[in-house]
């Protein structure tokens, strides 16, 4: 047992693919034959694709903005000692978050009556409320930018950091007593260390933000709709004509995903090899 | 200095002031722009919480049925993540991937398609079909969290008490049990979260027959009732940390006393 055992694929491993094989397939498959008739009519509806426009807009924005404000705080604070480093802990309030409340307390925040307005009042910075408005109603979703944003820099933090755990101290010591600059031991000594959990951090609130439902649920603008928002309703809400061109919608979405994380899973593959050589 | 300051203040301002907020806007009777603060505050929104009883069977299924994600999670994950971890698996890479997937590829694609046969063969709108589909969307997080616990753990503790005679429940029980129990906790506390915090699942497959706290508070953070929705949103938020919490004093009292005897 001490040694690893034999090459035969391990019985322990079927009943977990089993489950998450059967749930899959017969997740997609019935999609797939609905979608058959639909296919025509979905490049023909426009509809669909603004929707999945704005949704590659909105992940892309929010998974930017996140990984890159996770990054610059994980360096800004790394190497907190004592009760700072205690205080920084902070920044893991927003990972026992749900989702919900996040996108709730972008409401409370950003409406035009909201906690901001009133702040920036205070302050005299502000006279009128509705200047606000199209943060959360312009139609550029960025009610739901911010909440992702809010809720998922904390998830980059934690990789970065743990991956910045790993690292020896004395490597950025070692590199500015042989005349590095800032930017050149961030470039030589950080972005490499962090590079792999910045990689998996973005593919996976990537893939979270174009899809998920609850958040563009709450604080999405009507039009246009985030995918989940448009396959939940043209499935379930309008005609049955739609069915097939909402299948064939969501079966888009599924390979999308799948290939974005496959290719995801190359590259890592292919930068893990290059390391060992 | 000033840099530090202005750090600390970032972080404030953006980690802990919304979640402050969240707490004064439950107390608000009445807050209005431009108000910095609230003009009254008042326990009434609170008072509700326990004259409308009403809340206590959503909680109470709300736990129940993620619970129940977990269990089936644990179950499930247990004996793939020993498996990942120690045997030589061809292309163990990308199964470990395949495995992840549930997770990360939006879950409406394939819950869209699930539920339209499940609901044919009349198989929705049940407490158990909620745990197995939660289960199906979150079981990666335990898998994750159990595979690297047992990739720490290694294979030699198991096969020294293996020697010695104990058979493989003794082994899992007294050996691999206390020593993977973090790996454990961290991986099922996220489960535990994700379950009790979904909503779009639950209620697509609970079809608002099964009683669940996420679809009860929904309406309500939609509506203009902010200091309501703000009651209902904290206890959202604190209701998993209390359960957490409370689990890991009795396991820490129970595990104390095993050590004892």
């Amino acid at each position: 047992m001490g040694a690893p055992r034999s090459h035969r694929f391990p019985v322990a491993l079927l009943p977990l693919l089993v489950f998450a094989g059967v749930l899959t397939l017969a997740g997609i498959l019935p999609s797939l034959v609905g979608s058959l008739e639909g296919w025509g009519e979905l490049a023909a509806d426009p509809r669909f694709l603004s929707s999945f426009a704005f949704s590659l807009w909105v992940a892309t924005v929010s998974s930017l903005g996140a990984t890159i404000a996770g990054l610059l705080l994980s360096l800004a604070i790394y190497n907190l000692k004592g009760a700072q480093r205690v205080f920084a802990q902070v920044y893991r309030i927003p990972l026992i978050l749900p989702h919900l409340t996040v996108a709730f307390l972008t409401l409370l925040i950003w409406t035009p009556s909201g906690f901001l307005a009133s702040g920036l009042h205070s302050l005299g910075l502000l006279d009128d409320p509705q200047i606000l408005g199209p943060v959360l109603y312009s139609g550029w979703g960025w009610g739901i930018i911010l909440t992702y944003l809010l809720k998922e820099t904390p998830f980059i933090m934690v990789l970065v950091l743990a991956s910045l755990g790993q690292m020896d101290s004395q490597l950025v010591l070692a590199a500015r007593n042989l005349g590095a600059g800032r930017w050149q031991i961030f470039r030589q000594v950080f972005w490499p260390q962090c590079f792999g959990s910045l990689q998996t951090g973005f593919i996976i609130i990537f893939l979270y933000s174009l899809g998920a439902y609850e958040v563009p649920f709450l604080v999405g603008e009507s039009y246009p709709p985030m995918v989940s928002i448009q396959l939940y309703g043209s499935l379930f809400k309008q005609d049955p004509s739609q069915r097939a061109k909402a299948l064939a919608f969501l079966i888009v979405i599924f390979v999308f995903s799948l290939v974005f994380l496959y290719a995801y899973f190359r590259a890592s593959k292919k930068a893990q090899n290059q390391e060992d050589t | 200095m000033i840099k530090k300051t202005l750090l600390f203040g970032f972080l404030a301002i953006v980690f802990v002031v919304p979640v402050g907020l969240l707490g004064l806007q439950s107390l608000a009777g009445s807050w209005s722009y431009p108000d910095l603060l609230p003009s009254v505050l008042t326990m009434d929104y609170w008072g509700r919480l326990v004259s409308r009883n009403n809340l206590l069977i959503p909680l109470l299924s709300s736990f129940l049925y993620s619970l129940g994600a977990v269990l089936l999670s644990l179950v499930l994950t247990l004996p793939a993540a020993a498996s990942l971890a120690r045997d030589r698996i061809p292309a163990r890479d990308l199964w470990e991937l395949l495995l992840l997937t549930p997770a990360v590829i939006p879950a409406v694609t394939t819950a869209l398609g699930n539920h339209y046969w499940l609901s044919r063969l009349s198989l929705t709108d049940t407490p158990g079909l909620i745990v197995v589909m939660l289960c199906f969307y979150s079981y990666p997080y335990l898998l994750r969290s159990l595979t690297w616990g047992y990739r720490l753990l290694g294979p030699e503790l198991g096969a020294a008490a293996r020697n010695l005679g104990a058979g493989p429940v003794r082994v899992f029980l007294q050996i691999e049990l206390p020593l993977l129990w973090p790996a454990i906790f961290s991986g099922s506390s996220i489960v535990f979260l994700a379950a009790f915090s979904d909503y779009f699942l639950v209620s697509l497959f609970g079809g608002g027959v099964v009683p669940s706290f996420a679809t009860v508070i929904v309406p309500a953070l939609a509506s203009s009732q902010r200091s309501w929705a703000s009651v209902l949103a904290l206890v959202f938020l604190l209701f998993p940390l209390i359960v957490f919490a409370g689990l890991d004093l009795v396991l820490n009292k129970w595990q104390r006393r095993r050590s004892l005897t």
